[in-house]
């Protein structure tokens, strides 16, 4: 018997080719976990920062305008930043590059803010944040994850985080 | 007539998965993963928000996503605008005098786009033949679609999907205040305020907004219909209201618009009802007279125009309001759910040649769900209850009719009285790299009976940078009387609706996403089957009515997409879009009721984001659309108004716009925008005005854009 072989036929062969593919090669990415390593342009459009490649510890904090305890948290952590000169601490707006720039300047926030890139709860799903949930903070020591934390951040989870820093760097 | 959808073999399958999952939340001991339980939490507005973990949880599961900074690009001004030249979304313009618009998904047919407000459904056919328009974006938080029939629980009636628009809570005092003028008298004001206080917040947002109607011709006929368009809201948010979180909005809105012959003067066209003050000899093929056109069926002239600017004028006045609020409550696992709305609509038209109308519509919908952690998995039943009518006065102004001068009341009323009850569960697996949903709806209306709606969805993260979604679902939508689908209908003593039944519709459709911080790619592939198109047939000859009937065979879209944004320098980002479609259906059982749509289209965008500055450039390219086989030339040949043939085929065209922003200071900036830069217009190739073979004249030959180049120049103060 001769199966002709449609037009309709052909997209979810093709489709189903595309699933076994794309489950291929997440499979092969997926024995990258360990490292947690992105490249992000900052808010004002003139460069990128890779996060791998920045020297010392570093803190990112995912935030937006719209949720109250991300506005809370910044200026603890510019107090943490001012505190901890060797950190880098990183911002990643999940706003308009736009709005995010004006909101910082008007808080007066002069941390490092980047755009939030093609896929920012990708990003964050990669570091344990499952649920894309903000705020969320990662602290990173040579491109590996220390520590992470869903919520907002007390001066007392900023100190936890960079002990938690700190007794990673002890460890042999 | 009652009428029960009977099961089909999909139906079959996919209630047979959905009760497999439904069912195994009460089997908690055998599911193997935790569930994600909705919190209150803060989510990422950006994309992908379609695929995150727990997105199948969700009422109103969305394919894509389109964020506050998306809409602002755009430069839209309302929903319709914003929807326009997406990939797999995209507006149809329905008729070139009154630009009656509809959102289509995948390219189906607009009318099969179900709108919700906050989860509400609360639009109609009535108020979705111009209310779309009217529909504005100020407040808004996101605009959630769902392309597909098998990706809604909540949504009662969706053939090709769902819009959802999301209102802004806001957290914060603020306001804005945009004021923008362009070409062709656009004048635009908005502003937003908002005021919070403890457990709650106020806003209010209004917009005033005119332009002229648009002819790029000459023909002194208008192909962009002005309007005069009023908006008011009240928005109300408390966190706490006796133990429930609540979200209330309330709309007002007013709209003058007038096709046809241009300017604002409402009641002089309306009487100015002889003579001839168009010119049909300009624009392709036009007459070889001013004052009349050519017969296609024998080469001669037809009667010379003697309607005056009435004759060819549409008049619609609409004022709607509407009220949709929700309250969540957690009770530890469980969440209640109740939502409420409220709708009523006044439509005043006059259109020139065919009838005055004036209609009437309410719509009521009430609703209430739990859902609840059942072992290991989310359940979530709940019902709702929608009713909606519609009251009219008519009067045909069309003499051959044998309605003509007859005041008459109700000529195309209804009145759709649908309660409904719907269960979904939710499940993950294999350490909640699959997410599986699956609902069933009941809905059981008084006059097409019960229908019985399934759907399932399955989510599988493969990697932190690859997931894919499969969906297979129905959906259905009752067809309405309303006369705006068909204009004929009022020259009928009655509608003859006995042989009417639901449209139903099969959808699948499966989508990869990858994505990583600089690229996000998405291919899909959708195929969507409709049964039952509801017609109106002229039998007039026969048994002297309308005959609103099921089309005798089914209508199918397939198509696949593939849309890519790399960020290309830490300021530009490159979006490319491709999608290609495949149409199947029998010209002749549609008798022309379906607009044209294209072939393939391609789309690209640049995004600029450097500083202050914020420069978008994005570009459509449409491809050929078989206007033989969708506007059925084989039983009904279009003609010219010189009387050649139309075109079997539209052309490839381009549409390009541009849009920069510079923001000032904290508080202002600026923009300017060059919508269609290279003023690619239809009625320059191909009018809009169409006769059939014996030279009578319609305006709904449409494929392409109705409005040329314009400039736009605005402020903004935000604080």
């Amino acid at each position: 018997m001769t199966r002709i072989n449609t037009p309709r036929r052909r997209w979810w062969l093709l489709a189903l080719l595309a699933a076994i593919v794309g489950g291929t090669l997440a499979s092969a990415r997926a024995a990258d976990r360990a490292t947690w390593d992105f490249t992000l342009p900052t808010i004002e459009g003139d460069r990128f920062v890779q996060v791998s490649k920045l020297p010392g510890p570093v803190l990112v904090n995912f935030w937006g305008r719209d949720c109250p305890p991300c506005v809370a948290e910044l200026p603890l952590l510019q107090v943490f930043a001012r505190a901890n000169r060797g950190w880098t601490i990183l911002l990643v707006c999940t706003d308009p590059p736009q709005d995010a720039r004006v909101f910082l300047e008007k808080h007066n926030i002069t941390l490092l803010a980047l755009k939030s890139g093609a896929s920012v709860e990708g990003l964050m799903r990669a570091a344990g944040n499952r649920s894309g949930g903000l705020p969320f903070t990662v602290v990173l020591r040579d491109g590996q994850v220390c520590k992470t934390h869903e919520g907002g951040l007390s001066e007392a989870d900023l100190e936890a985080l960079r002990l938690a820093y700190s007794s990673n760097e002890a460890r042999p | 007539m009652k009428y029960t959808v009977f099961p089909s073999r999909l139906h079959t399958i996919i209630v047979a998965a959905a009760l497999a999952v439904v069912c195994s939340t009460s089997h908690a001991q055998t599911a193997p993963d935790a569930p994600v339980v909705k919190l209150d939490k803060f989510t990422v507005n950006g994309r992908p928000s379609a695929t995150v973990q727990g997105a199948l949880n969700d009422d109103v599961i969305k394919t894509e996503s389109l964020n506050a900074k998306e809409i602002e690009e755009t430069g839209a001004t309302n929903l319709t605008d914003l929807m326009t030249n997406r990939p797999g979304i995209d507006v149809q313009v329905e008729c070139s005098v009154c630009n009656s618009r509809n959102v289509t998904l995948n390219n189906l047919p607009g009318r099969f786009t179900t709108l919700l407000l906050d989860g509400v459904p609360i639009f109609s056919s009535v108020c979705n033949a111009y209310g779309l328009d009217m529909i504005g974006l100020n407040g808004l938080e996101r605009v959630d679609v769902s392309r597909g029939a098998g990706t809604s629980l909540i949504a009662p009636e969706s053939l090709a999907g769902t819009v959802n628009l999301v209102t802004k809570r806001p957290t914060r005092d603020g306001g804005e205040l945009d004021l923008s003028v362009g070409d062709d008298g656009f004048k635009r004001g908005t502003f937003y305020v908002a005021k919070t206080f403890k457990g709650g917040a106020i806003t209010v947002t209004g917009t005033d907004q005119q332009h002229d109607s648009v002819d790029g011709i000459g023909y002194g006929i208008s192909q962009y219909t002005g309007y005069d368009r009023k908006l008011a809201g009240v928005g109300l948010f408390l966190d706490d209201a006796g133990g429930f979180k609540l979200k209330a909005r309330y709309d007002h809105i007013d709209e003058k618009r007038m096709g046809g012959p241009l300017g604002d003067n409402y009641d002089a066209v309306r009487a100015d009802t002889t003579g001839n003050p168009f010119d049909f000899s300009k624009g392709p093929h036009g007459s070889p007279v001013p004052n009349s056109w050519v017969n296609p069926s024998d080469g001669t002239l037809v009667d010379p125009y003697n309607d005056g600017r009435l004759g060819l004028a549409q008049i619609i006045f609409t004022k709607r309001d509407q009220l949709v609020g929700t309250a969540e409550r957690q009770f530890g696992d469980t969440r209640l759910r109740f939502a409420a709305g409220y709708a009523k609509h006044r439509q005043d038209s006059w259109y020139g040649g065919d009838a005055d109308y004036f209609g009437r519509q309410k719509q009521y919908y009430l609703e209430s769900s739990a859902q609840t952690k059942v072992g290991t998995a989310l359940l979530t039943a709940g019902l709702n209850f929608r009713f909606e009518d519609l009251h009219s006065r008519s009067i045909s102004e069309d003499s051959s009719t044998p309605t003509f001068g007859i005041p008459r009341t109700d000529a195309d009323t209804y009145t759709y009285r649908t309660p409904a009850a719907f269960v979904q569960g939710y499940q993950t697996f294999f350490e909640q790299k699959l997410e599986a949903n699956a609902s069933v709806r009941f809905d059981h209306n008084n006059v097409y009976g019960g229908i019985t709606t399934p759907r399932l969805n399955l989510l599988w993260h493969h990697s932190d940078n690859f997931s894919s979604r499969f969906a297979a679902g129905q959906g259905f939508r009752l067809p309405t009387s309303f006369f705006e689908l068909e204009h004929a209908i009022l020259s009928a003593p009655a509608i003859d609706r006995s042989g009417a039944k639901a449209e139903k519709s099969d959808n699948l459709s499966y989508a990869l996403n990858y994505a990583t911080d600089r690229l996000a790619i998405t291919a899909s592939i959708n195929h969507t089957r409709i049964k039952n198109l509801a017609l109106f047939i002229d039998d007039t000859a026969s048994s002297g009515n309308y005959l609103l009937l099921p089309a005798r065979s089914a209508y199918t879209v397939d198509n696949v997409d593939l849309v890519g944004t790399w960020q290309a320098t830490p300021a530009d980002s490159i979006t490319v879009g491709v999608e290609k479609y495949q149409y199947r259906f029998n010209a002749t059982d549609f008798q022309g009721s379906l607009f044209a749509r294209p072939d393939w289209r391609a789309t690209f965008a640049v995004d600029h984001e450097a500083g202050p500055w914020d420069v978008n450039v994005r570009a459509t390219l449409t491809g050929p659309q078989n206007l033989a086989k969708f506007y059925d030339y084989a039983d009904t040949q279009r003609y010219n108004l010189d009387g050649t043939p139309k075109p079997n085929q539209s052309p490839t065209f381009w549409v390009v716009d541009f849009r920069a922003s510079y923001q000032w200071n904290k508080t202002f900036s600026t923009y300017a925008g060059v919508n269609n830069v290279f003023d690619y217009q239809q009625a320059k190739k191909d009018s809009y005005l169409w006769l059939d073979g014996d030279g009578a004249l319609d305006v709904t030959h449409i494929w392409g854009p109705n409005i040329g180049r314009t400039f736009v120049l605005g402020g903004k103060l935000a604080f």
